[in-house]
């Protein structure tokens, strides 16, 4: 392609469209001529010629297509000319672009989030290329723990590139600081390498941090987070130290602020061969860190490759060391790393199903949009009948059209933009947080940009299409003769228009179901009995520094002394040692002769003898738990009514016993007890069932048993008050420091906002889908009210005759309505197969009752229709006002 | 509008643009003319056809637009081969060739 002339062409076009004129006049000329030669008089001659030469503008025209970047030119001129078009009529602009920018709006804000938070969350250097192995047992369930060790045999794989490992605790934080209970992240040395983020401030954990003997050096890396609270931003950070579980350690340095790799507000310390022995006390907690592997692959390795090379890798280290994999088989998986993260699963669903739902109301307003550009064609059919007699091509008023309908678009792109920013924040406010990867960081970038600008040009595409479609047909003659207004539309018009209102009513009904069942979820899941009171209810953890509490007896002393000090407070009504099993740990459990049980897991809680009394859990049979049970540490427990269940029928499980794996000391096992009677205990009451693991699945069943019976772990607390739960946790807080200032803790939270974790999801998704809804139902009201009015006042003429000729104003508004109730009708039906189609196809758990609920059915039609009657009503009204003799005269 | 005839074989045009200027420049109404000639009067370009194809040989760089005089004393564009156009021709010329004997080939045999 010559570049030259074609740039030549581009800047100096109205020297070539005067070339071009003189030069087919020359050819005219020179037919003329001849004619005159062959005896025609020069009037003659000059018709003769041009009906020779036939349309010089039409010519004209393909030339200019013809010659290089033509269609440059075209587009700046359909460019000037569609802004002048739009220019020229404000409210129609108006309504489209307030339209679209909804529509664009809306799905670049849900796109925002779904990319920043779902697709990309992370800010290392190729997240999508990190994969984490999980070792799990054959049936793929349960996971095991991985080792330091296993981390250089999984570096050595041929497919690995590169690998790290990482692993956390909590340890008390002390020094110069505020005494609390931090995670602490271990990296190994290939770390800050292998995920490619600079540190802020000094450097991160390097191979310098690590003795050639295997011992991690006393160095820490604070999160930005952690810099701000404890140190308070201080810039000369580097070289100070602080405590972690009384050893001192020397901050090197200060990640940055998106760096968040298994801690948002924890700190970094180097991780060594040597570094279980150091963290993990010998004593009942004893055994190896759990330290996960992350790689990267070779280039030319597949990540099925790479997990059948682990796999291997796995089996052998079963058959090494049997005890460490239960029974020995092992299966590995290989998820990608952002597959993992905690916005994966419902929330992603929800996202998901959000997406559609934006696309579905993307929809929509492209529909409003080209009925309004329906209407809008019809009145500028002499328009267009006209540039096409005058040599316009159908194809270049296609692209006309289409230029206008993109124009329109993008101008609602720019506006959905600025308020997809305000949505995207408003929306954030709502997604509860622990779905959101702590690094995630959601905002405008290129890719969303990339997303807003294809969803505009593709809307306006669509938008336009259907007036196009109409010009292509259209017929100049007919349209020129047709003299204009009274003559009415097209019957191909008026079905088009009307196809547009079904598939507008259509796709709301789907997105009014969506809402409607997301509602309907929410309240039943608010409504749901947890079992246990919830209101003024505060409960808090405080982790027992091991090195100072290192019998069962101190700590259960200090947990005594503890409660007293906290009843004693003003404002609280009781306190109990015990936490809601939400928090509780899970313990494998037997029930001597009963072999088999589905669930060999339950919920398992320690608590003082006023917890039941104190949270409301009646006692249903049996006895409940007595001080002197707390005081003797006796072998009792009382268990909720489903763990009874499990018992076979017509045995009542109180007085029999049951064996907890929990209660066994370290290193003994069921079969083999270091003392006959351990891990065993009686049976002394049944409780009844409370919400113990999420609101709405089946109950788990669940044992508790005296506190002081339990010889590990750090005690929880449950406080009752009068007042408002969350400002007295600050008192208790003073309160524990008197007692003890070198008792870290943990962070408060109320039985109520534990519930309302529960219900933060199904809230946002409600009112998301709500909102999209209302949006959806208000754009297809406004397509139907305006299709109707367009043809209501297309038919003036007509219904003035009908009028004239005796018709009652009930008769004229019956039939538009009847117009108006078949659009809506045919709608609904399609509507509802639509949805019996999604209902297929979306599997999903967002919706928390059946997908197909009647009663979801019955509002989304009473909801729909009776809007849409309404938007029915107001043109059908304003016909029957039509005066006969204004009308038959209005020609 | 009336379709037009098809008194070109399609995609010929342009081959026979080339061909008519091949020996000296000439103005439209002359390649015209001449393509009418060189074809005993059996082939008839239609202006409609001619302008966008000699913009487009022009836009492909075959072929080149100088000022000149017209045989009737007018300023008028004249067409010339370029040294690309010619290569092009002899393309297509031997193109043209090759396609023809084989139809004829199809055609004679019974």
């Amino acid at each position: 392609m010559n570049l030259w002339s074609k740039l030549r062409s581009l800047f100096s076009r109205s020297r070539l469209e005067r070339e071009m004129a003189a030069e087919m006049q020359a050819h005219l000329d020179g037919l003329t001529e001849r004619n005159i030669a062959a005896g025609m008089s020069p009037e003659e001659a000059r018709y003769a010629a041009r009906r020779a030469f036939g349309g010089v503008e039409q010519i004209k025209e393909r030339a200019r297509d013809e010659r290089g970047w033509g269609w440059l030119f075209d587009m700046g001129r359909d460019l000037r000319f569609a802004f002048r078009q739009l220019g020229k009529e404000r409210g129609f602009a108006a309504v489209a672009v307030t339209t679209l920018a909804l529509g664009i709006g809306a799905s670049t804000a849900i796109f925002n989030i779904t990319y920043n938070v779902v697709l990309d969350p992370f800010p290392y250097k190729d997240s999508r290329g990190i994969w984490a192995p999980s070792i799990r047992d054959v049936e793929g369930q349960r996971s095991f723990a991985t080792r330091y060790t296993d981390y250089p045999e999984v570096a050595k794989l041929p497919c690995v590139q590169e690998a790290m490992a990482s692993g956390w605790t909590t340890a008390n934080a002390t020094g110069d600081i505020n005494a609390e209970s931090i995670r602490v992240v271990f990296m190994s040395d290939s770390a800050w390498q292998f995920l490619g983020m600079p540190a802020l401030l000094g450097r991160g954990i390097g191979p310098s941090d690590i003795s050639s003997s295997g011992d991690p050096a006393q160095v820490c890396v604070l999160t930005y987070r952690a810099w701000q609270r404890l140190f308070q931003g201080d810039p000369d950070v580097l070289g100070r130290t602080l405590k972690l579980n009384d050893e001192v350690y020397t901050i090197i340095g200060v990640s940055a602020s998106r760096f968040k790799w298994e801690t948002h507000d924890g700190l970094f310390i180097p991780l060594g061969p040597n570094s279980d022995a150091r963290w993990i006390p010998v004593g009942p907690d004893a055994g190896s860190l759990w330290i996960n592997t992350n790689i990267r692959l070779k280039p030319g390795y597949t990540p099925e490759v790479a997990r059948d090379q682990l796999a291997t890798l796995y089996q052998r280290l079963a058959r090494e060391n049997p005890k460490r994999f239960g029974s020995g088989e092992v299966s590995v998986q290989l998820p990608n790393v952002i597959d993992i993260s905690i916005a994966q699963g419902n929330f992603s669903a929800s996202l998901y199903l959000l997406l559609g739902a934006v696309g579905f109301l993307l929809l929509i307003a492209c529909t409003n949009v080209a009925n309004l550009q329906l209407a809008r064609g019809s009145a500028r059919r002499r328009e267009l009948a006209i540039r096409l007699s005058l040599g316009a091509g159908r194809g270049r008023i296609a692209r006309q059209l289409l230029t206008e309908s993109v124009v329109l678009a993008l101008a609602g792109g720019v506006l959905g933009c600025l308020l997809s920013w305000g949505l995207t924040n408003g929306i954030m406010h709502l997604v509860p947080e622990q779905f959101i990867p702590p690094s995630a960081m959601v905002r405008m970038n290129g890719q969303v940009l990339a997303f807003a600008v294809g969803v505009s040009v593709l809307t306006g595409i669509l938008a336009g299409l259907a007036p196009v479609f109409q010009c292509s047909r259209a017929n100049p003659n007919e349209a020129l003769k047709e003299g204009g207004s009274a003559a009415g539309t097209s019957r191909r018009q008026r079905v088009v228009g009307r196809s547009l209102v079904v598939f507008e009513v259509m796709l709301s009904v789907v997105l009014l179901f969506g809402a409607t069942l997301t509602i309907r979820g929410f309240v039943k899941l608010t409504s749901v009995d947890p079992g246990f009171h919830s209101d003024h209810t505060l409960e808090f953890i405080v982790p027992l520094p091991a090195k100072e509490f290192t019998t069962p007896e101190s700590r259960h002393a200090i947990a005594g002394r503890l409660r007293d000090s906290v009843a004693s407070l003003p404002g609280v009504t009781d306190v109990a040692i015990g936490v809601t099993p939400y928090r509780a740990w899970k313990t494998d459990f037997t029930i001597p002769g009963v072999p088999s049980i589905e669930t060999r897991q339950a919920a398992f809680g320690v608590m003082s003898a006023n917890y039941r009394a104190m949270m409301g859990i009646p006692l249903l049979r049996g006895a409940d738990l007595e001080p002197r049970d707390i005081i003797g540490a006796r072998p009792v427990a009382l268990i909720n009514e489903t763990l009874a269940r499990l018992w076979p029928q017509g045995e009542d499980p109180v007085g029999r016993t049951m064996h907890l794996s929990m209660l066994m000391p370290p290193g003994s096992t069921p079969e083999s007890p270091s003392t006959p009677d351990a891990g065993i205990v009686t049976v002394i009451g049944i409780m009844g069932d409370t919400r113990n693991h999420d609101l709405l699945g089946k109950v788990p069943p669940s044992v508790f048993i005296p506190y002081t019976l339990f010889r590990r772990g750090s005690p929880g607390f449950t406080v009752r008050s009068r007042v408002d739960p969350d400002s007295l946790f600050n008192v208790i807080r003073a309160q524990m420091r008197e007692i003890n200032p070198n008792l870290p803790l943990s962070r408060s939270t109320t039985a109520a906002a534990l519930l309302d974790e529960q219900i933060k999801q199904p809230r946002f998704n409600m009112t998301l889908f709500t909102g999209l809804a209302a949006l959806g139902l208000a754009m297809a009201c406004v397509g139907i009210y305006s299709v109707l009015a367009y043809q209501v006042a297309q038919r003036t003429r007509e219904f003035g005759i009908r009028m004239a000729l005796g018709a009652q104003p009930g008769d004229v508004l019956r039939l538009v309505l009847r117009e108006g109730g078949m659009l809506l009708g045919i709608g609904l039906l399609l509507g509802a197969g639509m949805v019996f189609a999604l209902a297929r196809v979306v599997t999903s758990k967002v919706f928390i009752v059946p997908l197909l609920d009647p009663a979801a059915f019955v509002v989304t039609v009473l909801t729909l229709g009776l809007t849409a009657q309404l938007a029915c009503w107001l043109p059908a009204r304003r016909a029957t006002k039509v005066d006969p003799m204004v009308a038959l005269r209005s020609e | 509008m009336a379709k037009e005839k098809p008194d070109l074989v399609y995609g010929t045009l342009d081959m026979l643009i080339l061909k008519a200027i091949q020996l000296e420049p000439r103005h439209g109404l002359g390649i015209a003319d001449r393509i009418q000639q060189m074809s005993d009067e059996v082939l008839r370009v239609e202006q409609g056809s001619l302008y966008p194809a000699l913009y487009r040989l022009e836009a492909q760089g075959w072929i080149k637009a100088e000022e000149g005089i017209s045989e009737s004393n007018r300023k008028a564009r004249f067409y010339r081969l370029t040294a690309a156009g010619r290569k092009q021709l002899e393309a297509e010329t031997e193109h043209w060739a090759r396609m023809t004997a084989a139809i004829n080939q199809v055609l004679a045999k019974v």
